[in-house]
């Protein structure tokens, strides 16, 4: 698709992200899209669509939550960068066209040959190699960072015994011919970053840009705080329904708005579990 | 002690088992939820911070709630509206053709999707549902109508969850309704002919007082079990990572979610109680305005 189009290398803007998804999508006769340029998470339940919308915030520079000095949190959207994010994906449904709700979604639609591009963690490689082997394709590293999965190990201590044979065990899973085996079978990104990964990097490529990290690549995680997931949830029911606004195309003061209710809401979560900082 | 006491001191002894475990099993959890909804708990911590009306004071402001609220009103009642009255033209229809070999075919089509399981039938409603692929756009298509996004569009899609909540009650209405007819006895038919009474007078005035009561059950069933919906919406947009629909948030769902996604057990009480309460509110609305015409 990328070569149709007469696209050489991956987009590494976000302005280019917009460019690429335009000259990317087919349509029919009629002009409707047939197969997105850029699939982006606009509907379903879940934090998934949040999450989505932060990792694309990460890349204009802003943060649906940060930590403050004092170890509280606050938000980090309401901002350029916040208004920017959330244009760009109303723009790519209702301007553009470029994508759909109704339209396949995610690593099926990337797998049936239905979107040229998106965004989503490594486990999609594995996931191709089973559904559609066949399917030539490349990755590439997003414009600023994205998003890391913390790593929490939880060890029972009461019984000595018990929880040396956790330990043992929570060693064995990381040694490095494991951490190899979980990549390349399952997909999902090791934990370890003194693996040597490069004979699997040279079996699999797609795997370059998760585990060969550039310098200067900002990575985040999601705050590991109780309501984390009520504060994506509730900002995905939000963004659901701007998404589908025809009436924010070209207007960043509807668009504000929209993210000062968020920020609202994100806030007064905060504020009622003790973690919103006062600075 | 008399013979008659002996006897019922049997009974109770008797129906003893049997109402404990009705009791713990049903009672207990309503007032133990009823006193949880007092709370803030997180499900696994041992302390639990008592907040008095809290709760039900932020319930009342949180957006979600009030959507699924509407959303689930909307469907129940739609539902309710729906399905009585078209159980029971079905079950006349089939009543009118209980002398063709047929009758049984038609009693098993319209029975069929009250056995068949919640989560495939959803998902078969959902390829019928597809923008793109579905037969219920195509179908549209041959009368001259274009494509509509049903799982998509905001009210297209709480339609498109009516239809399928009442593709699944009619049938067992039309049963219940279809045993109700059975026991109407012929000769209140035979004297309201002999008066030159024509079949929609039958109906009126014979059919449709005797029925009362199982028209009253039939409501009430329904309107709980729409009240309680949440496979179907959860089968057609919730949690699937191609985001096949958008999500008609409807109480039970949000229950859930408020507990086992956000950890607000007590959170998920109160929203738990205010449904209980409507329920009950609803049924009992029911039962008076039936007494009043039986």
């Amino acid at each position: 698709m990328f070569r149709e189009a007469g696209l050489k290398r991956p987009p590494r803007t976000m302005k280019e992200y917009t460019e690429y998804a335009i000259k990317l999508t087919k349509r029919d006769t009629q002009g409707n899209p047939i197969v997105s340029g850029w699939s982006l998470r606009l509907t379903g339940g879940g934090q998934g669509i949040a999450e989505k919308f932060w990792i694309n915030l990460h890349q204009w520079g802003g943060a649906l939550l940060k930590q403050t000095a004092d170890g509280k949190w606050t938000t980090d959207f309401v901002n350029d960068a916040g208004i920017k994010t959330l244009q760009q994906y109303v723009d790519l449904v209702h301007k553009y066209k470029t994508v759909t709700p109704e339209m396949k979604a995610d690593a099926e639609a990337f797998e049936l040959g239905l979107t040229a591009m998106f965004i989503r963690e490594s486990w999609v490689i594995g996931d191709i190699a089973k559904k559609s082997p066949n399917l030539e394709y490349a990755t590439a590293y997003l414009p600023r960072g994205t998003i890391t999965l913390p790593v929490n190990l939880y060890v029972y201590t009461k019984d000595k015994q018990k929880s040396e044979l956790a330990w043992e065990f929570a060693k064995l899973v990381v040694e490095p011919k494991y951490q190899l085996w979980l990549a390349e079978n399952i997909g999902w990104l090791p934990n370890r970053q003194d693996v040597d990964y490069s004979t699997l990097i040279s079996k699999i490529p797609q795997f370059k840009a998760f585990l060969e990290i550039p310098k200067g690549y900002v990575l985040f995680s999601l705050p590991p705080i109780a309501p984390i997931e009520e504060i994506l949830t509730k900002t995905a029911e939000r963004l659901v329904k701007a998404y589908n606004d025809k009436n924010l195309v070209d207007n960043p003061q509807g668009i504000k708005k929209v993210l000062e209710e968020i920020d609202n809401e994100i806030k007064s979560i905060l504020a009622r579990e003790g973690l919103l900082s006062s600075k | 002690m008399s013979f008659y006491k002996k006897y019922c001191f049997f009974a109770y002894i008797g129906l003893l088992p049997a109402l404990l475990i009705y009791f713990f099993v049903r009672i207990y959890p309503i007032f133990d939820t009823l006193r949880l909804s007092f709370y803030n708990w997180d499900l696994i911590s041992p302390i639990k911070k008592f907040l008095g009306f809290e709760n039900y004071v932020e319930l009342f402001k949180d957006s979600l709630f009030l959507e699924a609220l509407k959303n689930t009103t909307v469907i129940a009642l739609s539902t309710l509206l729906l399905s009585v009255p078209l159980g029971l033209l079905f079950c006349f229809l089939i009543n009118y053709l209980k002398d063709s070999k047929l009758s049984p075919i038609y009693e098993t089509i319209y029975f069929l999707p009250v056995v068949i399981s919640l989560v495939p039938s959803a998902i078969a409603w959902k390829w019928i549902f597809d923008a793109r692929l579905g037969t219920l756009n195509q179908l549209l298509g041959l009368f001259g109508i274009k494509p509509k996004a049903w799982l998509f569009d905001p009210i297209l899609s709480i339609i498109s969850i009516i239809i399928l909540t009442t593709w699944q009650t009619l049938g067992y209405n039309m049963l219940i309704f279809n045993v109700g007819l059975k026991n109407v006895p012929k000769v209140y038919y035979e004297a309201a002919t002999i008066d030159g009474a024509n079949n929609s007078q039958k109906f009126f005035y014979i059919t449709l007082p005797l029925i009362k009561p199982i028209v009253l059950y039939v409501s009430v069933v329904t309107l709980i079990r729409s009240f309680n919906i949440y496979a179907q919406v959860f089968v057609l947009a919730a949690d699937t990572q191609g985001a096949p629909g958008r999500l008609v948030r409807v109480l039970v769902y949000d229950i859930i979610e408020n507990a086992f996604r956000h950890y607000r057990m007590g959170y998920a009480a109160t929203e738990a109680m205010i449904f209980l309460l409507i329920v009950m509110g609803l049924t009992l609305i029911q039962f008076y305005v039936m007494r009043e015409r039986v």
